[in-house]
């Protein structure tokens, strides 16, 4: 039930929640997270209690309750809004100014659980994010908010690699109707190895048994231990990262060297190509787009939702780039060709004389994959690319998911568009000569039929290509 | 069931069909073998060793 409303200025005026709410549920630490973060467009804050919260009743009964020391079964539950609520009777009406929601647990140590908060409830949220659509429901109403979950550890069944998988899952389970929901300890106790010890109380996880926690909900995971890449050029292990990140698809960081885990969702605002080649002195035929990207974004159980991560210290958070040790990222079925590999064979096509780029000394290369599907629906509302590149792309077959490589002269990329934009097949082998559906330069394309004729094609355009928008179907932009 | 449903794509018309022992993709092949399959031997070695070292990479 609603148990009251608060009506607030800034972040600062949080502390009012106090009147209501115990200390076991809303810790001084957790209230300098409110201050500190959330964000000063909030004008109402909502408390329902008792609130059932699945997450922590399956820990609860599944832990808590079996010890000696009781435990409430019941949570708070606070829901925010951008404008001011008088009473609940205007609730209906405030349905659009709903920011999310925070489950507040009775579990002292770290209070904070499923959290669903909109990007725009952070204070200066700058970014690209995965999202899905969550309803809440409070009185009867329901409350829409887009967001990547979050919760914190409990510190008792569930370490930070736990709530980071956690997170994941929900997320897929909200967005694909393939993946199953699992709730808190149905997480903590999917490690099956147990030659490490109990899982519960949990006293931390490899990354290898993070890998078993995703392949328990149905996800087929690929892992990136970064010494493995500290010969050669060490940035490939982020350009990696980035790939994937770019993908929509969030991954699993560990830190051994801080004994931490977070999820990275989505990455921070880009930075000029132009000025980034002039700071770095690039002079190679591509630059990695991941190079205009100074940051990461992430869910630190530490901390609330949309955090940044980067070469340097960002915004106070303890953790830079250089901290993550590897990566467990939860493919699906159907990719099977991975990043690094794309980004190793891209490049050949133009050297090995399959298509000619044009003179500029350097072109931005960002590598995402996405689902043929996806793709297909962009195409459709591609007013500014060739009629002929885009229905013979929206005709060829393709496979669930695809690998797409667009490249970009530093100018064209600053301004949200691409030269060229190849497109592969990620269900090839790794070691095949040919994985692309489609590549092309300004003057022809080559299409490869690669399921139903089996034959390559190469076609010649009319007039030669300009540039065309970028795809952005992976992430949400918020500023 | 053994037929061919025959379809056409847009394209068709005026594509010309890459034969793989043509020039351009014999030239390309060479490339192939010589500069990216042995990284990819590279690549997919590290894989493989970092599902060994996941399990030595402890978090909380």
């Amino acid at each position: 039930m609603l148990l009251r409303i608060f009506e607030i200025t800034s972040s600062l005026d949080c502390t009012k929640l106090w009147d209501v709410i115990p200390k076991d549920y809303l810790s001084d630490s957790l209230m300098a997270l409110f201050q500190r973060q959330l964000s000063d467009t909030i004008r109402s804050i909502v408390v329902e209690y008792p609130y059932i919260d699945k997450d922590y009743r399956s820990t609860y009964y599944g832990f808590y309750s079996k010890r000696h020391r009781s435990y409430d079964k019941f949570c708070f539950r606070l829901h925010f809004f951008e404008q001011p609520i008088a009473s609940e009777d205007v609730l209906p009406e405030a349905v659009n100014s709903y920011l999310g929601s925070i489950v507040l647990r009775p579990t002292e140590v770290a209070p904070l659980g499923r959290t669903l908060l909109s990007p725009r409830a952070i204070k200066g949220f700058n970014g690209y994010l995965c999202e899905t659509e969550f309803i809440n429901s409070l009185n009867g109403i329901e409350l829409p908010v887009r967001t990547f979950p979050h919760t914190m550890q409990d510190t008792d069944v569930t370490v930070c690699a736990h709530a980071v998988c956690w997170m994941i899952a929900r997320y897929y389970s909200e967005r694909y109707s393939v993946y199953p929901e699992r709730l808190t300890y149905d997480i903590a106790s999917a490690i099956k190895d147990v030659s490490f010890g109990r899982t519960i109380p949990s006293r931390g996880i490899t990354l290898g048994q993070v890998s078993e926690i995703l392949d328990s909900i149905g996800f087929y995971p690929e892992l990136f231990v970064h010494e493995l890449y500290m010969e050669g050029d060490p940035d490939f292990f982020h350009d990696i990262l980035y790939c994937y990140v770019e993908s929509g698809i969030p991954v699993v960081a560990a830190m051994h060297g801080k004994a931490h885990a977070v999820a990275v969702i989505g990455h921070g605002a880009l930075v000029s190509a132009v000025d980034t080649i002039t700071a770095l002195n690039w002079s190679g035929q591509f630059l990695p787009a991941r190079r205009c990207c100074p940051s990461f974004v992430i869910n630190d159980d530490n901390r609330l939702p949309f955090s940044f991560i980067g070469a340097n210290e960002v915004s106070g958070n303890p953790y830079r780039l250089s901290d993550v040790d590897g990566f467990a990222v939860p493919l699906s079925e159907k990719m099977y060709l991975s990043a690094d590999n794309i980004l190793k064979i891209y490049p050949k096509w133009a050297s090995g004389g399959l298509v000619q780029l044009g003179a500029e000394e350097t072109y931005v290369a960002r590598v995402f994959m996405t689902s043929s599907r996806s793709y297909k629906r962009s195409l459709t509302a591609s007013a500014d690319m060739d009629p002929m590149l885009r229905k013979a792309q929206i005709e060829l077959p393709m496979p669930k998911f695809i690998w797409v490589i667009e490249l970009s002269a530093p100018t064209v990329y600053d301004r949200g568009q691409v030269n060229y934009r190849w497109v592969v097949d990620a269900t090839a082998n790794p070691y095949e000569e040919y994985p692309f559906l489609m590549i092309h330069d300004s003057e022809k394309m080559i299409l490869y039929d690669r399921t139903y004729r089996g034959r390559m094609y190469e076609v010649e355009f009319e007039k030669p290509l300009t540039p065309f928008t970028i795809f952005k179907n992976n992430l949400m932009r918020y500023a | 069931m053994n037929r061919t449903i025959e379809i056409q794509y847009c394209f068709e018309k005026t594509a010309t069909v890459l034969d793989r022992d043509s020039e351009k993709l014999s030239k390309y092949s060479r490339h192939f073998k010589e500069e990216v399959l042995p990284e990819i031997r590279d690549i997919e070695k590290k894989k493989a060793t970092a599902r060994e070292l996941a399990y030595q990479l402890r978090v909380s």
